[in-house]
């Protein structure tokens, strides 16, 4: 245990270098097992500078050559299994690691503590992408390093476009983006969601007085209004109503 | 050679008073009904008066912290398995979510509109929890869903959307 240290306090003590990742999209790319860049994902790289298996993965994302792709995901998965399979030991503990990357768009962390090794050329990370526009320029890659040494590391960002199916695309049709948030509607009312789009500032006119009875400030706080509120928050003032309308 | 006999006999009155069950008329009809304490004879009235001749849809997507919206993504319940016509529990899901939608549709045509309180309702719970365990967008903080209706193989083109709720906050990650 003494050996797994705290990776926010290894940060904190380590210097940071800031920097824009390349960016490259790819659409149509075929759902296969062992896929790098499977569609409807974001894939994060990280490696040492002048890495030829990132340079060949580089490639193979502009040529959109999508069967290398898949062959490169397969040999990192097989390499990082081979290493679990060996119970190998990458490291005695992360203060070992020279540099510890983190890839962020906007405000928001994608992938943390990525780090190479002998055995590992190329880190990767994927997270989930459910399609709309991305600007490439809140991407960023962040470098925390110890002060000894000068980071050396590449990043390439690859953004795989998601697929849609017939349906998909015909609900995207069909729900306008300008009354993407809050109107409700149920069948027998309406037909077509625009036309009868219920405004929210409409339907809490309608029930104002059934929202005061059931508003409950506490437990909605910052999530919003009783419309948005999560599942585990509307259940809370539930089972509170519940309560006050049937105390013991 | 009784012994034998013996499925036949059962399999075969059974089969004999499964087709007088389907004649709604006649004394026989209440006779049997009378003593059909188990259900064991099916009705063709089964799925009535109108039998289910459409799919529930659902979907979702995701808003960002600065309001980018992603894609419509479909949940899919498919199971690919070659044992799912023996065991796919995942069917329950979808049923109790089909029927969560028919009583939020019964009680909404009857009020003549979508009256906030559902949003308290069980039935609501239900789908928004299940809406919201599914896969995210990596920048999700909310996200909205619908229900849409479609007839069968060759429909998806042509939707019929019966429910588009608001964008609940997704729980922390």
């Amino acid at each position: 245990m003494d050996r797994i240290s705290s990776l926010d306090a290894e940060l904190a003590g380590r210097n940071l270098r800031y920097s824009s990742p390349e960016i490259i999209m790819l659409e149509g790319v075929p759902v296969e097992p062992g896929s790098l860049t499977p569609p409807g994902t974001v894939a994060c790289f990280v490696a040492n500078q002048g890495s030829p298996l990132l340079g060949q993965i580089r490639a193979a994302a502009y040529r959109k050559d999508y069967e290398e792709l898949r062959r490169h995901g397969t040999s990192i998965a097989t390499d990082c299994s081979g290493i679990s399979r060996r119970r190998e030991t990458l490291l005695e503990s992360l203060s070992d690691i020279p540099v510890l990357t983190e890839f962020r768009y906007g405000g928001r962390t994608v992938a943390r503590a990525m780090f190479t090794s002998a055995t590992l050329e190329v880190a990767t990370a994927s997270v989930l992408y459910g399609g709309g526009p991305l600007h490439d320029d809140a991407f960023q890659a962040v470098d925390y390093f110890r002060p000894e040494i000068s980071p050396e590391t590449e990043h390439l960002v690859v953004v795989s476009l998601p697929s849609l199916t017939e349906l998909e695309r015909a609900i995207a049709s069909r729900v306008p983006e300008a009354h993407s948030e809050g109107f409700v509607s149920m069948p027998g009312i309406v037909e077509e969601a625009e036309a009868h789009a219920v405004e929210e500032s409409a339907l809490d006119e309608t029930i104002g007085h059934q929202e005061e009875e059931l508003r409950a400030p506490d437990e909605i706080g910052d999530s919003g209004t009783l419309t948005t509120a999560s599942a585990h928050t509307l259940l809370k003032i539930r089972m509170q109503l519940r309560k006050r309308r049937h105390p013991r | 050679m009784i012994i034998e006999a013996v499925p036949y006999v059962v399999l075969g009155t059974w089969l004999g008073l499964s087709v007088l069950h389907q004649f709604h008329r006649g004394r026989w009809t209440k006779r049997i009904k009378r003593f059909d304490k188990f259900g064991l004879l099916p009705d063709w009235t089964f799925f009535a008066p109108i039998p289910s001749q459409s799919d529930y849809r659902y979907l979702y997507r995701d808003m960002s912290a600065d309001g980018v919206l992603s894609s419509w993504k479909e949940i899919r319940f498919r199971n690919t398995s070659v044992l799912r016509s023996v065991w796919h529990p995942e069917r329950r899901i979808q049923k109790g979510l089909n029927v969560s939608v028919g009583s939020l549709s019964r009680r909404t045509i009857a009020a003549g509109k979508f009256e906030k309180r559902l949003l308290l309702e069980v039935s609501y719970l239900l789908i928004l929890n299940f809406v919201e365990q599914q896969p995210r967008d990596f920048r999700a903080i909310k996200r909205q869903f619908t229900i849409a209706q479609t007839d069968g193989v060759g429909s998806d083109g042509n939707p019929r959307i019966i429910f588009l709720s608001a964008f609940h906050v997704l729980p922390e990650a």
